[in-house]
């Protein structure tokens, strides 16, 4: 539950608790990693309020009056959660600090007022190492603020690409707020493919979803795939957005590739033998760094092939539950279902008519989706909150992995039938944040695992 | 072969014996056929009643033709009556559409309460939303104008800047100007304004906080962006002006007598180039956001709105109004060309819906 933080201009060195909250000779208040010594008391007369004294939420730095959660520890009464987003590409604009990604931002931040607590925007560049605080960018009903508080309790990576995610700069800042603060990080970093595969292919129920997938793009296995799936991919390890991906199929006596080219054309060539293939279009693609995939011929919708983009997120209670799912069909002669490639989104009530047979359908994507979370969670050694998973369902049925994302993409919730969706999955990143700071201050042992 | 893809357009028709005249958007009709020509298109406009008995009128290229016209594939509602709206001819063309597998965008037309609210279910756009309440009586009069340095009243259905009255507090009581007659007033109290007030309007108002606008030359200064739907719900500007309001008046509606200028000429007097730049692009991501939680919040389908934005001297842009049925006198961006980029817009919105439907 939540209580409305008030800051008392007459009272001093006190914090006042409803007597409801069971504190038990605290003697000091924390916000985000600051501390300060107070007088800590109850009032039976408070039941939805805490009152902070002026001078202790300066101390704090509070920057205002709020809803916040209260967790305690032997010693200490933590207000907040204090919540970082940490991004990159911060402009000069005070209304417009990220850029074009400002209201991207200020959507996922006015998602805090269900949630409760301190929910802001910092870079690397904000950080006051010296002095163990921050600047950061809140979004309030005035609009962007900029404050000075304290390192958060836990940060949500939103960097936009591998790019600025692997610089130094971010690097050794993450580390050293792991390790010095003990501040939780999660979605840490975008996801490999084949590392994903790896992860997910030795975990045995997690197994089953997965397509063949080799990182040897060799013409040897190009050969194999072919010889045994017919049709494959090759795609970047690191791409997104359906970049760089190139489609194989044997037709008969012919290698037939698909790709886009540098207009985004999508090209068609047939090759004599594979040999032919991978000399004129694959030997100079920087095949090390490519995966190859068994392709899944996939369910129809209206003769265009569908897969569908099953959103999960760890809620509240730290438990992994679907947040979204929409179809995505593919776009006439398009190589996959991402809409730059003319792909179109539709809910499953659109694609599915039939409440018996769309019921059928949740269930087994959302089992997928679940399951397939728990294991990379499992298997991985980092914090993760959010995936968005591309699964396809083939002509028999049976479900597949394609995807996995750490950093999905919202483009599916501009449908206006997925409104609610949107919000839910902007609120439930919150929504760990203050699960996951929970545990970081009761029970860190849980957190850090010897 | 499939069949003719067919859109029209639907408006209050003025018919003579030498011609029949489209209002405000006559000339727009044209470059709309225009341009729908050269998509292939069979194009027409026509009126409730007329559409009804399967009559509307074609352009040749120099004039409008009136014919049998089969039903359309895809209707652009530009009914500006809010009357005609709640007839049950119109509930009868909505039949007809429904039964003829037909779609109609802009719905209706969203009056300014209703928009307010469908903005206000959005958090992230507070920031920008002057502080509203619909009229009820005195009381939240009061406390509008003890909260703010000026207070506007503006009816809900009113258009085009019309039978605005904006309150301030002076010495001498309550000084209240007029959109319309450019008038001033003095009340001794707000209790002598707001019976003269009884006995004035006839329709609901809302109660909106006035904001100090940052101005040229002492006039002040609103923003029109005319935003169009494209694929996947997404949106567009296609046009962007400033509105200069005339002088001794606070409402910068071109009916009112207000002034054209260049969005980039007015934010460069303002501000230095990288202030100005992201203050433009601040305000299309402002429209787009509005024009895009309002088509997903009110009932029908929206291809199109008018958005009214202004800057305060503090910098903060506030969303003014909405208009779903905007004028086309704003859309100057290229004078030059024979179809404006909103004609475009709407025609390729057209096709776009009859893609889906496909």
């Amino acid at each position: 539950m939540t209580y409305t933080l008030i800051i008392d201009e007459q009272q001093t060195n006190t914090v006042i608790l409803p007597a409801t909250i069971q504190a038990s000779g605290q003697t000091s208040a924390a916000f985000g990693s600051l501390v300060a010594p107070c007088r800590v008391i109850s009032s039976p007369r408070l039941t939805d309020r805490v009152i902070v004294a002026h001078d202790v939420a300066r101390c704090l730095s509070i920057p205002f009056a709020a809803d916040v959660h209260v967790f305690l520890t032997d010693e200490v009464v933590h207000f907040g959660p204090l919540v970082g987003i940490l991004t990159a590409g911060f402009t000069k604009s005070s209304h417009r600090p990220v850029g074009s990604r400002s209201f991207f931002f200020a959507k996922l931040l006015a998602q805090e007022k269900q949630v409760g607590g301190f929910a802001f925007l910092f870079g690397a560049p904000h950080i006051d190492w010296e002095n163990g605080m921050t600047n950061g960018y809140f979004y309030t009903e005035r609009g962007w603020e900029r404050h000075t508080v304290p390192l958060p309790n836990v940060v949500y990576n939103r960097l936009p690409n591998r790019r600025i995610e692997k610089e130094e700069t971010f690097q050794t800042m993450t580390k050293r707020l792991q390790t010095i603060y003990g501040i939780p990080i999660f979605n840490e970093c975008f996801f490999n493919k084949w590392d994903i595969y790896r992860r997910l292919a030795a975990h045995p129920k997690a197994q089953s979803y997965l397509p063949a997938t080799s990182a040897h793009v060799t013409q040897h296995t190009i050969e194999q795939f072919l010889a045994r799936y017919r049709e494959a991919y090759i795609k970047p390890a690191d791409g997104s957005l359906g970049r760089g991906i190139y489609h194989l199929a044997k037709k008969n006596n012919a290698y037939e590739c698909r790709f886009r080219d540098e207009s985004g054309e999508i090209q068609t060539a047939l090759f004599p033998t594979s040999m032919a293939a991978w000399h004129h279009l694959l030997a100079h693609a920087p095949l090390h760094r490519y995966v190859i995939q068994q392709a899944i011929p996939l369910l129809a919708v209206n003769g265009r092939p569908a897969d569908f983009r099953v959103h999960v997120n760890k809620n509240e209670h730290g438990i992994w539950q679907v947040s979204a799912i929409a179809a995505k069909i593919a776009g006439k002669q398009s190589i996959t279902t991402h809409m730059n490639s003319g792909g179109i989104v539709k809910t499953l009530e659109e694609i599915f008519p039939d409440a018996a047979e769309r019921e059928i359908m949740l269930v087994r994507l959302s089992d997928a989706a679940l399951t397939l979370s728990r294991s990379l969670d499992e298997a991985s050694e980092t914090l993760i909150g959010e995936i968005g998973f591309d699964l396809g369902v083939d002509q028999q049925g049976r479900i597949w992995m394609f995807e996995a994302n750490s950093k999905p993409g919202r483009s599916i919730f501009k449908h206006p039938k997925l409104k609610d969706a949107d919000e839910r999955t902007a609120r439930l990143p919150l929504a760990y944040a203050v699960h996951l700071s929970k545990t970081a201050i009761t029970e860190p042992g849980a957190l850090w695992p010897c | 072969m499939s069949k003719q893809r067919t859109m029209a357009v639907l408006t209050e028709i003025h018919e003579t014996r030498e011609r029949a005249a489209f209002g405000s958007i006559h000339h727009f009709c044209e470059e709309l056929a225009e341009y729908a020509r050269k998509r292939g298109l069979f194009f027409y406009v026509s009126s409730p009643p007329l559409y009804l008995e399967g009559v509307g009128y074609q352009w040749t290229g120099s004039g409008w033709d009136k014919g049998d016209v089969p039903p359309a594939d895809v209707v652009y509602n530009r009914l500006h009556s809010r009357k005609f709206e709640r007839s049950p001819l119109f509930a009868e063309l909505l039949a007809r559409l429904a039964e003829e597998n037909g779609v109609m965008f802009n719905h209706r037309f969203l009056h300014k309460w209703e928009v307010h609210c469908h903005f206000e279910r959005h958090e992230y756009l507070h920031p920008y939303l002057p502080k509203t309440a619909l009229w009820s009586g005195p009381n939240t009069l009061e406390a509008f104008l003890d909260a703010f340095p000026s207070v506007f009243l503006k009816p809900i259905y009113g258009s085009q800047g019309r039978g605005i009255f904006c309150l301030q507090h002076s010495d001498d009581g309550i000084c209240l100007r007029h959109s319309t007659s450019a008038s001033m007033a003095v009340y001794r109290s707000l209790d002598a304004f707001v019976s003269a007030l009884r006995q004035q309007i006839r329709t609901p108002m809302i109660i909106q906080q006035g904001l100090e606008l940052r101005t040229l030359d002492g006039r002040p200064v609103d923003f029109r962006l005319l935003c169009h739907r494209v694929r996947h719900n997404d949106w567009r500007v296609t046009s962007a002006v400033a509105r200069v309001a005339p002088p001794d008046q606070f409402v910068a509606n071109l009916a009112r007598g207000g002034e054209l200028m260049a969005v980039n000429d007015v934010l460069r007097t303002w501000y230095p180039r990288a202030d100005a730049f992201q203050q433009k692009q601040l305000l299309k991501e402002i429209a787009l956001e509005s024009a895009a939680v309002l088509a997903s919040e009110a009932e029908g389908l929206y291809g199109e709105f008018g958005v009214d934005l202004a800057i305060d001297i503090h910098g903060q842009p506030w969303i003014i109004e909405v208009n779903t049925k905007p004028s086309k006198q704003t859309d100057m961006t290229a004078s030059y060309q024979s179809v404006r980029p909103s004609a475009k817009a709407i025609i390729d919105y057209s096709l776009t819906l009859m893609e889906e439907k496909e």
